[in-house]
């Protein structure tokens, strides 16, 4: 292989998150440290007769302070509005208006885009005919499809409309590796900055497909939870009870910035993204490998390129989706890496609290995991009242430790087999 | 000295043809795959489209479990990467599927409303209104079980990894031309940073489907609209390599991606369509990483067909680098033969450069985007 280039160091100089447990990362990662679960019964649409009725919505009050304009509003849809409100705080966090060389600065946005609403399936369907295919002019007549759900449907729209709101003129781009696209959007960011392609990448993702198409879809997989006692109790990453994920919403934004240039301008770290690690399982579709091998092998991927060793690792966050299957190849896996130390290591997951808001996950849970190591917070895995001895992990079961630690690293796996790894250090060291 | 990365190996699928020998036949001699379209894999249609020619799934010998979805973009990728790979001699060479790159940009698989036509159908009340009881009960056994699935942008890459075996790095980005030369650039960072032995990258087009955005354009009949509006289908992938590592197993090589550049131009209230800037500082950028001035480019070959709004910026970016006499060879229009590619555009156009004559030694490559992401790549034909 190529000889390794020298590396500009990236470090996190803005957080932002709107979550089901709160508008921002200080709200929401106090009601994380307490345990406390942000699921609930489906008011978003009738789930009546579906095997699941929950979900993780985040409040609508909350996104009411962010307004949109101008074509942002036309296009405005709920992913747009849950991304903007955690890049105002990020932006805000990093001063990102006061950087005078906007050609420096990009953006990077995972997302899966909005899935068309039943409502505009219902209206479509009147002017096909699977023999003679669309009738364009009757549809023409009852005004036709409005082109702002194409648009909405765009992956690359919300990077777009960061792009334009916070007047980000580097490169812009759109990741879509389903529930990695948020950490692979920040990898890629990493990369981005590490190699000189932009001094400062604002990065992570965003999802908003609490919505009748979207459910349906995740349904028909039976990949979500169908049997639990109460809302709040259904995501239950690795206990022996776990049967299936709970859909969720969201968005996570990290302005990640060339430490030099950021030293320069006087913005203060609030960590640093030492690796990245990216790989595919290369094996099914529709099921993660059984042994998690090309996960492992993300994992040893980011350590590699941050240049640690497995026992640097303080503590792990976990992709952990409560699904029977996944959780257990994590498990794996990660006893894969780290042999002996598994047992010392501590591992959360913060889906088993917020759910799996797909590409905002990969997001929310590096924010997390960078909060927990300046407050020296460890989040609990809730609902763990059951341990799975299959996944012989070390887990951080329902209630939070208070101990210091320096180093993390955050797991996001995607449909299809994307194995997207993360490792920060938390401080300004 | 830097190690230059080379193109060891190429494929193609587009409406000119199911590879890159038929395509470049097609393409020199100015043979167009757009067509008016009666019906597309069993749907009616009724518009000009440049569609990809089918694949079977028998064609690609595919692992258990690779083709369940059959979607064609994982056809086409699964295709075009099979050609370049197998062009590369990657089949025979030591470069373990975790050591291999896999970066696509990934046009739209296309949200199929007739895939729900059924289910909607018999779960109408009275009032014509979708009726969520009718519908989880009666509705959704006319549904997939994998339909989502189908909707993602990232399954074609899954697959296709499935069918080579690769397991390394991957990334994939959507949905524009401008995410093929990004997929580029970033698996040739995998390739310098020592995190890949070797990287097939490119692009996938949309999925012609009729509820895209060709919904609500107009279709004309005669003559054919202009060629932007027409969407085409295929995928271009290169196998880029190290030279060295290239050299060193014997691999032949005919060009080399010497420089990339990107920039975004958004567009502010009220202010000035600001792409013209974009193309000007990304084929700036991609010069300026290639070492080279804009009198050392022999070919340019743009994103955009003239009379569009993006065209006009585009043009006039290409005459504030290039000066008047920017150069444009009198080749047939790319788009004029496939359509508009959306995401494998630029790659497509990589893939063909790489078989040009000679005298067109140093190309540079445009890939826009409709939302003002610009893109631009530079290659260099060198043979090994």
């Amino acid at each position: 292989m190529m000889a390794r280039a020298s590396r500009r160091r990236v470090v996190v100089t803005g957080i932002g998150m709107i979550t089901p447990l709160g508008p921002d990362t200080e709200e929401t990662f106090e009601n994380c440290a307490h345990g406390r679960s942000g699921i609930e019964r489906l008011t978003a649409f009738d789930p009546r007769g579906l095997p699941c009725d929950i979900g993780g919505r985040v409040r609508d009050e909350w996104l009411g302070k962010e307004a949109l304009r101008g074509a942002r509003r036309l296009h405005g849809s709920r992913s747009l509005r849950l991304l903007m409100a955690a890049a105002r705080q990020g932006a805000d966090r990093s001063e990102l208006a006061k950087i005078p060389s906007r050609d420096r600065v990009g953006v990077a946005v995972g997302s899966f885009g909005d899935p068309p609403a039943i409502e505009d399936v219902a209206f479509l369907h009147r002017f096909y005919d699977p023999a003679h295919g669309w009738d364009l002019d009757s549809l023409k007549l009852w005004g036709g499809y409005n082109p702002v759900q194409f648009f909405r449907r765009k992956p690359d729209t919300l990077a777009t409309a960061l792009a334009a709101a916070l007047r980000c003129e580097g490169p812009s781009l759109a990741t879509v590796s389903s529930c990695a696209a948020g950490a692979q959007a920040i990898g890629e960011a990493f990369r981005i900055v590490q190699a000189g392609g932009a001094d400062v990448m604002v990065a992570g993702g965003s999802e908003a497909i609490l919505t009748f198409t979207c459910f349906l879809g995740f349904v028909l997989l039976k990949a979500l939870a169908e049997r639990y006692e109460s809302p709040a109790t259904a995501s239950r990453p690795f206990d022996r009870k776990r049967n299936g994920f709970v859909l969720s919403e969201g968005a996570g934004i990290v302005v990640l910035e060339e430490r030099e240039h950021a030293r320069r301008r006087g913005a203060l770290p609030l960590g640093e993204i030492l690796g990245y690690g990216s790989t595919s399982d290369a094996y099914r579709i529709t099921d993660t490998h059984p042994r998690g091998e090309a996960a492992a092998a993300a994992m040893r991927a980011a350590l590699d390129d941050a240049r640690l060793p497995p026992e640097a690792v303080h503590c792990i966050n976990a992709h952990g989706t409560s699904t029977v299957k996944n959780d257990a190849a994590e498990s794996l896996a990660i006893e894969t890496v780290f042999g002996s130390l598994t047992e010392r290591i501590p591992v959360t997951s913060n889906k088993s609290m917020l759910g799996h808001a797909i590409a905002a996950s990969g997001a929310i849970e590096f924010i997390l995991a960078l909060e927990g190591m300046r407050r020296s917070v460890l989040l609990p895995t809730i609902n763990h009242d059951h341990p799975d001895p299959k996944c012989g992990l070390r887990i951080v079961a329902n209630q939070a430790l208070c101990l210091p630690h320096r180093v993390a690293l955050s797991n996001s796996f995607g449909f299809g087999g994307h194995n997207a790894c993360l490792c920060l250090r938390g401080g300004d060291g | 000295m830097k190690d230059a990365v080379v193109v060891t190996g190429a494929g193609l699928v587009c409406a000119l043809g199911s590879d890159l020998d038929e395509a470049w036949r097609a393409f020199r001699s100015g043979r167009s795959g757009v067509r008016f379209v009666e019906a597309l894999r069993d749907r009616p249609l009724k518009r000009w489209a440049a569609p990809a020619p089918e694949t079977a799934a028998e064609e690609l010998e595919a692992p258990d479990g690779a083709n369940r979805l059959g979607n064609p973009q994982a056809m086409w990728l699964t295709r075009a990467a099979r050609e370049a790979y197998l062009r590369a001699g990657l089949d025979r060479a030591a470069i373990a599927g975790e050591e291999t790159g896999l970066f696509m940009g990934m046009g739209s698989p296309g949200w199929e409303a007739e895939d729900m036509a059924a289910a909607v159908t018999q779960s109408l009340d009275d009032r014509g209104r979708v009726d969520s009881h009718r519908f989880f009960r009666r509705g959704l056994r006319e549904i997939s079980p994998l339909w989502l699935l189908g909707r993602l942008n990232n399954m074609a890459l899954c697959q296709t990894a499935i069918h080579l075996g690769i397991k390394g790095e991957n990334g994939v980005f959507a949905p524009h031309a401008d995410a093929g030369v990004l997929a580029v650039l970033q698996g040739i960072r995998a390739m310098e940073a020592g995190r890949a032995a070797a990287v097939l990258a490119g692009g996938v087009s949309s999925v012609i489907h009729p509820n895209g955005s060709w919904i609500f354009e107009a279709i004309q009949e005669d003559p054919p609209p202009n060629p932007s509006s027409i969407p085409g289908e295929g995928c271009g992938v290169l196998v880029l390599e190290p030279s060295s590592s290239a050299r060193k197993r014997g691999a032949s090589f005919h060009a080399v991606v010497s420089g990339c550049g990107f920039a975004f131009g958004a567009h502010g209230e009220g202010e000035r369509d600001p792409r013209r800037q974009a193309f000007t500082r990304a084929m700036g950028e991609a010069l300026d990483r290639a070492g080279l001035d804009p009198g050392d480019i022999d070919l340019v070959l743009p994103h955009a067909e003239p009379a569009t709004e993006g065209d006009v910026r585009e043009a006039q970016a290409l005459e504030e680098v290039f000066g008047k006499k920017s150069p444009l060879a009198n080749f047939p229009s790319l788009t004029k033969l496939t359509g508009n590619l959306s995401a494998a555009a630029a790659a497509v156009k990589a893939v063909l450069a790489t078989r040009m004559e000679r005298r067109y030694r140093r190309i540079l490559i445009n890939a826009g985007s409709p939302s003002g992401a610009c893109a631009s790549l530079v290659l260099e034909k060198r043979e090994s």
